[in-house]
This record gives C-alpha cells, structure tokens and sequence, in this order.
C-alpha cells in the first residue's frame, strides 16, 4: 500500500515543483515516515511487534482489520430494515473506530518531535516540511478508509442501487471530517486541562480501550447481533440519539428514501451538512494553531501545566500515606519486601507496556466468562436465569478469576526498561525471595482482591449469599495452588526482562501448571460444593496452606533466582 | 597495613574469550585508584567483579578482608556501586528509586528521605525531587545513579566513567565530592576515559589494556618526560600514536 501511495505521490512531481515544494524531499520523508508507522506498535499489531525483528506486512493487517470491521458494519447497514438506522449505526461504529484509532495510534506519530532533530537541521524547506506532515496524516487517513468503506459501498450498490454508492462515499467523507474535528477538539480540551504526563497516560488507557475494542469486534460483537432489533426498527424517533453526530449524517440519507420527512430531520440534516466545512474552517484556523504549539510541548517533555515542587513534595507526603503504603505495611513481612510490594504498585501504574498488555485481561475477563459460561447457559429458554440462580455457576466465575493472577504474575517479570535492574545486583539482599512474595503480594492486593472482591459481591446478590463459604474456599485454594506453582517454577524478579521475551512465551510452564492444579482443586470443590460443613471446614486450611506457601516462596535463595 | 582490596590471579572468560589475564593488584584504604584504559580493555568487568556482580571468575578477590565469591553480601553492604549507563526505572521519582535502593540497604525511610533530599540538593535537582525520571537529561538520571551509589555511606565506592553527561560545574562539584569522600577515609576505585580528570585527582593510576595490567602508580611515577601528560602515556602504552595518519587518511576520504 506504501509503495502505491509513494508511486500515486509521485505523479505529482510538477504541481508539487510549482507550489515550492521538493519532491524528492517529500518522497524520502514520507517513505521513512510510512516505514517508521510499519514498524510501530499499535492495538493491531501489539502481541506482533513485540518481538524485535521486522514484521512484515503491519500495513496489510491494519487494513484487513479495518476491512473486517467494515465488514461487520456493512452487515448492520444492509440488514437493518430502516435503511437510515442502519446508516446511523454504521456511521457511529465507524467514527468510533476511526476517533480510538486516531487517538489511540496516531497520537504517538503525532507528539514525535523528532523531526526537530532530524529534519530541520537538514537543508528541507518549510513547505515541504509541512506538506509532508498533511500528506502522512492523509496516508494514514486513506489506509482506514479506503478497507473499511469498501465493503459498505458495494453492500448499498448492490441493495440500494449505484447513486447510493456517491451518498455513502460523500457522507463517509463527512463523517471523517467531522471525526478528525472532534478529536482535535478533545485534544485541545485535554491539553488545556491536563499536564502532558497525564495527557499521555490518558492516551494510554485509550489505547488500552481501543486494544479491547478491537479485541470485543471480532470476538464478541457478531454472537451479540440481536436480528429482532434490525426488524422495522426506526432509530429516528429516539431523541436521545438526536445529539450525535452520526445521526446528523444519516439524516442525510434519510431525506433521500423517506419522504415526506419530519422538520427535526431537515434541521439534524443541515447540521450534517454544514458541521463538515464549518469544522474545516476552524481545525484550519483556529484549532491548528495551539494545536502543534501545545503538541510541541508534549513531544518535548515539556512542563506546560506541571505542579511546582512544594506542590509535589505534597504530593509525595500523601503519597506515602497512599493506600499502596500503607496496605504494604499490613500485608508485608519487612522492609524489602515492602519495597517490592510499593516498587511493583507504582510501576504497574506507570508503565505503558504493562498497562497496555495486562489491563486489557481485566476487561476482556468478564466477557469471556459471559461468553463461555454465561450466554450458552442462558440460550433457549426463557427461564434459563432462574434455573442458573438454583445451580452453583459463580464457582467457574471464582476460578476463571485466577487468570488474573497467573497473568498479573507472568508479565510482571518484563519491563521496557529491564536494564534497570542491574541494582538488584548491587544490594545486600540476602533473601531475594522477598522480592518475589513483595511484588506478588502487591499483584494480589491491587489486582485479584478487587475483581474478586467484585465477583463475589455480583455472585452474592444474583446466587444468594450462601456463596461466600464457596468464594472463601476458592480464594485462598487459588493462592495456595498459584504460589505452590510459583515455589517450583517462578523464580524471575520483576522487571528483569525484555517485553520481547514476552512474545517468545515467558513462563508457560507456570501459567499450565497453575491452571492444570487449579482445575483440578476446583473440580473438587465443585463435588464437595454442597456438603457446606466441609468447605467451611477446608477454609482454614486453605489459608494456612497459602500461608505456608508464601513464607517459603519468600525464602527463594539467590541460586535459583533466573537472571537470563 | 592489609590492603581494602586485594586481587590476586583474577581471570575472567566470556565463553573462550578471555578478557582478564591474571590480574594481581594490592590497594590501600583512603585512596583515588584511576582505573583506565582503552574500550574493552576489562574495566568495567573488574569492577563487576569487585562489587560482587559477577561471580564466575579465576583467582582470589577480597574486599575488606571479605572475600567475594564467598560472601558477596557482606561486601554489597560496605560498598557503593555507580554504573557507566545511566538504566533507571524512569516511570519512578528519583525519591521513589532511592527509598527503593535505601530500604534493601536495610536503612530507615525517615534516613533515607532526609540524606536523599539533602544529597540531591547539593547536586541541584531539589526541585525534580518529585519529579518523574522519564523527563531527565542523561546529566540529571547520573546523578541519580551517583546518590544511589553513596546513599548507604559506604566504605569503598566504585565509579564506571560517573562524570558521564554531567555539564561543567556538576564535573567540577563531582570531582570535588570525590576528593572530600577520600578525605573522609573512604576508598574510591575510578574508571573514566576523562585523562584529565584521572591525571589531576588520583592517587594511583592503574592502567591496563587487553585484560593485563600495563602500568601501575602515582602520575609522577609513570611520567617518562616532564611535560607528559596522561593522555599521552596513556597512548603509548596502549600502543596507539599514528593519530596524525589517521586523522589524514580519515579527511582524505573526501576526495575520490
């Protein structure tokens, strides 16, 4: 697609020559640029990238990907028995997909200043520069659009006719227009509000939305599709959908097919029209101007609205009375280990890498539960809710939680910055092993409790509190069986290794033991489910047993500690 | 009077290769010991070994009468350690990272804070106390490094190249610190590629090349000439002085 695109520039040559613009500067720029986006991790390729070597085609998947979600759109669009409804969801999946992706992906491209450092020392004059950064933008514009509309335009040719296919192309056009204006908007919003440490961490967490967008897109949505919502279904007469935008485009189309046609849809139809071009005007004028400045800032590290010293040393003072401190003080044993504990709390707050691979896991959890366990239960019948109230469902709810554990403790041995670990080194440690209990301690208390926590509390209100023996069982069963399993297998300190060991499998020997013991225990649980004496009567000693089992991970020696 | 540190037949192999050839060296308390010599000469692996971070070498190496094979937690307690690249956590504040490094020396938080504000104030980072490191030149995360090393107050200090990215007057208010620590009776053991700065504070200079010591004792001892300076022995004896015809040839290149 880049070479197309390359080739398609540089048909051009003479028009760019007579605007001033160099062509050969131009086509260098925006090939490196285009390699450059090839090779950077976004929400698509995020599981490829980790590994260093080259992969090949990044673009190509970007582009089936966006394919396939156009796929699933152009489904909606051409099912949907009021053609407009259809029209407004497709416009709103799509100016979804495109507004996360913009914000999730670009932004990266966007805040990199290098080019300060590597282009303008170079002798490349102002407007190439500049029209090189408009043609990136539209590069990367055109490989989303282009897959994703494909599939709509020859769903409506061949449903509603060729004239069809020039609305939808026109209105998809606004709707990228619209799209592009309204994250700018919300840029600036963000740049004004938020300093750029916490501008770039709210990134993050869209591109942790987005990598679970795209995952939920392909995974969930199409065993989701409701037909009997498609059937005569008019999307038009709820008001609270007027305000979208997508719904101010899709009246648009609406005046074409039905007619006569409600005076609320003439006036969300001008909006439509004209919202486009008025958005032009000010992204061009207005917008743009704070836009690069305060982007600038970003790229640079720059302080922008930064709190000043005697406000962080505040911060620093609520900091260590937090609850990360404080809960190391009731959970751990001593110092060290309450070093980890807070070192893995922190960390696993700030490093992108982490947040971008394990937070994904706390979303997609719930919804795999449903989709594994729920929705085939719940098929068929209309009183399949209360025949599951009478069963004992929530203890594979219990027990799916543990992935949260094994994931939590797999990944926390990988940091973008595992250099850094060379003071482990350096200290007189003479028990590692309370580096290992500390941060696994911090990974149970911050992650598993609470979405255990919350998993017990939806069970207890839909099963019934009789529950919490089984939910107390199941929790420290879980913790004695994860860190027997990471007694004999998990020796790696946190943070000591590359992502790109990640990719090439990191400790799949704990992760199958743990679920092989695991299940096990929890078949077991589930036989004795019912003799209540017993589970009670197995609690404590689960606990103690999980006791036991983190003082002696705790005792780990240095010699089986896993450097390389 | 024994010696702080005492190496005795020191070899080390990477694989068949090996990079340090039977290195003997005896070096007493409250010394500078200039450790230089040129890139992959086995400096920075001495002084891993010294610290105790590489254990898998040939021959004898005892710090403090401790020896480091045997109980390299003993000498981790009474030694400081300042790395040549500057890998920090830098998602962590530089306060974060030091009650990190203090709390697995074993020392008190309230200690910690109060000696870390203190030490990086002097070192001009008072206000990026609370700051986080993924914003900091490589000037500001080696000072880091360097209160890291000296946090513990230990005995004997190794410094990989510690002037690295530092600006002028940071140099100057390390090298001063350096001289200070010494005066205090503390052994500071120095690799730099700074000839200037090992001429002008060290007390032995220790030079090798290829893994075997070539050269050992104070500047006066090791001058040839009077008006030598360490720069130039130090390319004598590391054999290389064709710079002219190498800056020559380099230029040339220019011309088909």
């Amino acid at each position: 697609m880049n070479k197309i695109l390359l080739r398609i520039l540089r048909l051009f040559d003479g028009f760019w020559r007579r605007i001033d613009v160099n062509p050969d500067h131009l086509h260098t720029i925006l090939e490196v640029k285009l390699k450059m986006d090839g090779r950077r991790k976004t929400a698509f390729n995020y599981q490829r990238s980790a590994q260093k070597k080259e992969v090949k085609g990044q673009d190509i998947l970007v582009m089936v990907m966006m394919a396939f979600m156009g796929m699933g759109g152009t489904f909606i669009l051409v099912f949907f028995e009021h053609s407009s409804s259809g029209l407004f969801m497709y416009l709103s999946l799509w100016m979804a997909i495109l507004a996360l992706t913009l914000i999730s992906d670009f932004t990266d491209v966007l805040i990199d200043v290098r080019d300060n450092y590597i282009l303008l020392p170079r002798p490349v004059g102002g407007k190439t520069l500049a029209v090189s950064r408009i043609l990136h933008v539209l590069f990367y514009l055109t490989k989303l659009v282009i897959p994703f509309s494909i599939p709509g335009l020859i769903g409506v040719g061949i449903k509603f006719g060729p004239l069809t296919v020039l609305l939808l192309a026109f209105l998809i056009l606004m709707s990228v227009l619209m799209t592009i204006f309204f994250v700018n908007l919300l840029y600036l919003i963000m740049l004004n509000l938020l300093s750029p440490r916490r501008f770039k961490e709210i990134i993050n967490y869209f591109q942790i939305i987005f990598y679970a967008v795209v995952f939920l897109g392909y995974q969930i949505l199409p065993r989701l599709i409701d037909f009997k919502v498609m059937e005569g279904n008019n999307l038009f007469t709820k008001i609270y959908l007027w305000p979208l935008p997508s719904m101010w485009l899709a009246s648009i189309w609406d005046l074409f097919f039905y007619q006569p046609a409600q005076p609320v849809i003439y006036v969300m139809a001008t909006i439509g029209l004209v919202t486009p071009f008025l958005a032009i005007y000010l992204v061009g004028t207005v917008l743009s101007r704070n836009f690069a400045q305060k982007m600038f800032s970003i790229g640079e590290g720059g302080n922008g609205t930064e709190s000043s010293p005697q406000r962080k040393a505040e911060q620093h003072q609520r900091a260590q009375s937090s609850w990360a401190t404080r809960s190391a003080q009731w959970f751990c044993s001593n110092k060290q280990e309450r070093a980890m504990y807070e070192l893995t709390w922190k960390m696993t707050s700030r490093s992108r890498d982490f947040k971008l691979k394990f937070y994904p896991n706390l979303i997609m959890l719930p919804v795999y539960f449903l989709l594994i366990f729920v929705f085939p239960a719940t098929r068929g019948s209309d009183d399949a809710l209360q025949e599951m109230q009478q069963g004992n469902m929530y203890l594979f709810g219990f027990y799916f939680s543990m992935i949260i554990l094994i994931s939590g403790l797999s990944m926390l041995q990988f940091s973008e910055k595992y250099k850094a670990s060379w003071f482990y080194r350096t200290v007189p440690m003479a028990q590692p092993g309370l580096v290992l209990t500390g941060s696994f301690k911090a990974i149970i208390v911050k992650f598993y409790l609470p979405v255990y926590g919350l998993i017990t509390l939806g069970s207890g209100l839909f099963f019934g509190w009789h529950i919490l023996d089984d939910a107390l069982l199941a929790f420290f069963g879980i913790l004695a069986m994860v860190t027997g399993v990471a007694i004999l297998t998990h020796y790696v300190l946190p943070f000591t290794k590359s992502w790109d060991e990640a990719s090439r499998g990191g400790n799949i020997g704990f992760t199958l033991l743990t679920l092989f013991l695991a299940g096990l225990f929890g078949i077991f649980h589930y036989a004795i489910s019912s003799f209540n004496w017993l589970v009670w009567g197995l609690i404590p000693v689960c606990a103690l047993l999980a006791m036991l089992a983190m003082r002696q991970y705790g005792k780990t020696g240095w010699r089986y500690i896993i450097w390389e | 009077m024994e010696p702080i540190i005492q190496i005795d037949n020191l070899s080390k192999f990477y694989g068949k290769r090996q990079v340090l050839h039977d290195i003997s060296l005896h070096i007493q308390a409250g010394q500078i010991i200039g450790y230089i010599g040129p890139n992959g000469a086995g400096k920075s692996t001495t002084v891993r070994i010294l610290a105790g971070l590489d254990d898998n070498f040939k021959g004898n190496v005892k710090i403090k009468g401790i020896d480091v094979k045997e109980n390299p937690l003993a000498v981790k307690r009474i030694i400081g350690y300042i790395p040549e690249l500057a890998d920090l956590y830098d998602v962590l504040t530089p306060m974060e990272f030091l009650l990190l490094v203090g709390r697995l020396h074993d020392m008190e938080d309230a200690q910690i804070e109060e000696r870390a504000s203190r030490m990086l104030d002097f070192l001009g980072l008072k206000d990026q106390l609370h700051e986080r490191m993924d914003t900091f030149s490589k000037g500001m995360r080696q000072k880091v490094l360097l209160v890291s090393g000296l946090l513990h107050n230990p005995e004997i200090i190794f410094m990989d190249e510690p002037l690295s990215g530092l600006d002028t007057n940071a140099v100057i208010l390390v090298k001063e610190i350096i001289i200070r620590l010494v005066e205090q009776g503390k052994t500071v053991i120095y690799c730099s590629h700074n000839m200037d700065t090992v001429e002008k504070i060290s007390d032995r200079i220790i030079l090798i090349a290829e893994g075997k010591v070539v050269a050992d004792g104070n500047f006066q001892e090791l001058k040839r000439n009077e008006g030598d300076t360490l720069e130039k022995l130090f390319s004598q004896l590391t054999g290389q002085t064709n710079f002219d015809e190498l800056a020559e040839g380099f230029t040339q290149t220019f011309n088909p």
